[in-house]
């Protein structure tokens, strides 16, 4: 024991370990029991995998942010397709569009008429 | 074909290699538990006053110090699972505080409840028929837990890593999450209030 303490106080010491090994042997055979239970649960627990949870961890964070990605890069061009379809029907729904599609058929009509001759 | 086989053969002596490491490892860690989990037991027990709670945080300190420390070697196990206790004992302390703090708040009955509470039942029963030296022996145990009970909690585990345990002043510190000058001073400190605490006639 360090030089610190005085002899009297290395005894008193001694005597605290002696009664407190003594202690442990006087513990009860329910909690002996139970303890060794604690002990063979944890070493059949086995050391936690920690690579393998970093792993599953980082594929799940990689797969968000390639869905994030994929969605961030997808919508510019899905807001892209309603302003054309906007445009086109403004368009089709045009009286000169009208026009077009009577002429149209006129074109149509004119082409088969030279088919047949 | 001769070459496979050999590899084969190769590749099946490291894996039972490996699975005998790792029995080896595991009887180590085994061997090792069980010659701590009752001196442990005990700490917290006189830490906590409550059977199940220092069961609870033995077994707490034992899965955690399987599962990430398992891998050190073997000579850390030691200070490493009594930093792993004293860690649970101390969140333990906070959450005990926090709870009684909440229940004086809550009950108006909280003092006739302390006034109704015997601290003699919390005594070791020394009643059984025994003989002199054994009941003396008894009598001076439950002295000591008494005595070791009324500590103030940071003098209290400096003196059972330093005494019991016989960690060296920089494990205890580790282990207490503390400098090794307050490691000392709480030591110093418990050895001379148990002394005064249990009297001359109790050594």
């Amino acid at each position: 024991m360090s030089s610190e303490f005085q002899q009297e106080d290395e005894r008193f010491i001694a005597r605290a370990k002696q009664l407190l090994d003594q202690s442990v042997a006087g513990i009860d055979h329910p909690t002996v029991l139970r303890l060794q239970r604690a002990r063979h649960a944890a070493c059949a627990a086995g050391p936690a995998r920690g690579w393998g949870i970093l792993w599953a961890g980082g594929l799940a964070m990689a797969s968000v942010a390639a869905l994030t990605l994929m969605l961030w890069t997808k919508q510019p061009a899905l807001e892209n397709h309603h302003a054309p379809v906007l445009e086109d029907m403004d368009l089709v729904m045009s009286a000169e569009n009208i026009e077009l599609a009577e002429d149209l058929e006129f074109y149509h009509w004119l082409a088969d008429d030279d088919a047949k001759g | 074909m001769a070459v496979g086989l050999a590899a084969h053969g190769s590749s099946d002596a490291i894996q039972m290699c490996g699975r005998t490491t790792t029995l080896h490892h595991t009887q180590a860690l085994d061997r090792f538990l069980a010659g701590i989990e009752r001196r442990a037991f005990r700490i917290a027990q006189i830490a906590t006053g409550d059977t199940d709670e220092a069961m609870d945080l033995v077994q707490d300190a034992m899965l955690k110090l399987v599962e990430r420390y398992s891998t050190r070697d073997d000579v850390e196990w030691g200070p490493l699972f009594h930093t792993i206790l004293q860690h649970r004992i101390r969140d333990w302390y906070r959450r005990t505080k926090v709870r009684n703090r909440w229940r004086q708040w809550l009950s108006k009955g909280g003092e006739e409840a302390d006034a109704q509470y015997d601290p003699l039942e919390s005594v070791a029963d020394t009643s059984q028929p025994s003989s002199e030296e054994q009941l003396a022996l008894k009598r001076a145990a439950g002295a000591l837990d008494q005595a070791l009970r009324t500590l103030p909690f940071r003098q209290q585990q400096a003196f059972l890593l330093r005494a019991w345990e016989e960690l060296d002043v920089a494990q205890t510190a580790t282990a207490m999450g503390c400098s090794q000058g307050s490691v000392k001073t709480h030591y110093f400190r418990a050895i001379h209030t148990l002394r005064k605490l249990l009297g001359d006639h109790w050594s």
